[in-house]
């Protein structure tokens, strides 16, 4: 009756803790529009299932909150989660992939395009671990002829 | 993963001030439809009853139930309860898309590895949050069958939980329901 938790699951606690992060909108390397910065906390929800809920200030003030929930479904055989921020109504929802070498996850989802408009646009994002105590998150958004442009870019640092 | 919204902000302020450079970009502002599920916000104690079938004794499960608001447009619902002499964890999250004109959401809890998403309706007496969604059926778990959560606010310190799956043959069979007093 009850699920028992597979690597996949057990990969999710490497999240676990309290992070600082600081982002910045643009390519890497490229010119940054803008940077910013906030905290996360992540737990577990039992042994299946990671929640990460953010905080940061907003470009053009006040705090903005976000929830990320992921799991594994062995049944798909692919990571499942969602996301949503304090300030959109859109559910963001996500499938993924470890690579072979349990270092990062890369996430696909749909969901309005971020340069305006309104229409739907592919991302990938992705979060990578570069020790236990820092990751690297990255999105990027698929263009109408294909090519693939990274929007943002955050390193987390742990504090606990 | 504040980012993306940030970064959308930004992309917004960008283009708004391109051409209104006085004005401030407008975020959107929380609906009824938000509202409505501020209503829930607060913590709740929970009994609920589960059939399995016939030929099952029912299960009883007592819990707690906190909610919270995220912004004004989404509700975090974190649940714990006792079944079987096991401790069940969940966590509901409910919103409504301003383009979809749909409630939406998901469901996960500690037992399962699976997500439920729901995509939902309010009736018109504001009173029954309908909620649809899809999962592995208790008669096959290999195959997926539609699902109903039904929400009923009684009034602002009672609210009912209705799970029902639809049958092979169409019929909706309710399995569980659980009666919520809030605490807080």
């Amino acid at each position: 009756m009850f699920d028992k938790p597979e690597t996949q699951h057990q990969w999710l606690k490497r999240l676990v803790g309290d992070w600082t992060f600081e982002a910045e909108c643009g390519n890497e390397g490229g010119e940054s529009v803008a940077k910013f910065s906030g905290t996360e906390s992540v737990r577990m929800i039992g042994d299946l299932w990671s929640v990460a809920e953010g905080k940061g200030e907003m470009p053009g003030g006040g705090v903005g909150q976000t929830v990320m929930s992921l799991g594994y479904d062995p049944k798909k055989g692919r990571f499942v989660g969602t996301w949503l921020g304090s300030m959109l109504t859109y559910l963001w929802v996500y499938e993924g992939s470890l690579n072979s070498e349990g270092t990062k996850l890369t996430l696909d989802t749909v969901g309005p395009n971020c340069m305006g408009g309104g229409e739907m646009a592919t991302f990938q994002e992705a979060i990578e671990f570069k020790s236990d105590d820092h990751r690297v998150f990255t999105s990027a958004m698929k263009g109408p002829n294909g090519e693939w442009t990274t929007m943002m870019t955050a390193n987390y640092r742990r504090t606990k | 993963m504040m980012i993306r919204v940030a970064c959308s902000i930004l992309a917004v302020l960008a283009f708004t001030s391109t051409l209104q450079a006085q004005e401030a970009p407008q975020m959107p502002a929380p609906q009824k439809e938000h509202e409505w599920l501020q209503q829930l916000v607060g913590e709740w104690e929970s009994e609920a009853e589960a059939n399995f079938g016939p030929d099952q004794p029912p299960v009883k499960c007592k819990g707690t139930e906190k909610v919270r608001s995220l912004g004004g447009f989404w509700i975090l619902s974190d649940s714990q309860g006792e079944v079987a002499g096991m401790t069940m964890k969940s966590q509901l999250t409910l919103g409504y898309d301003s383009k979809k004109k749909k409630y939406v959401g998901t469901w996960v809890d500690s037992m399962t590895d699976y997500m439920w998403h729901y995509e939902g309706t309010l009736d018109e007496a504001g009173k029954v949050l309908t909620l649809e969604t899809e999962g592995y059926s208790h008669l096959n778990p290999t195959e997926l069958a539609k699902f109903k959560d039904e929400i009923e606010l009684k009034d602002q310190d009672h609210k009912v939980l209705r799970s029902s799956m639809q049958m092979p043959d169409g019929q909706w069979v309710s399995f569980m329901t659980a009666n919520y007093t809030r605490k807080k």
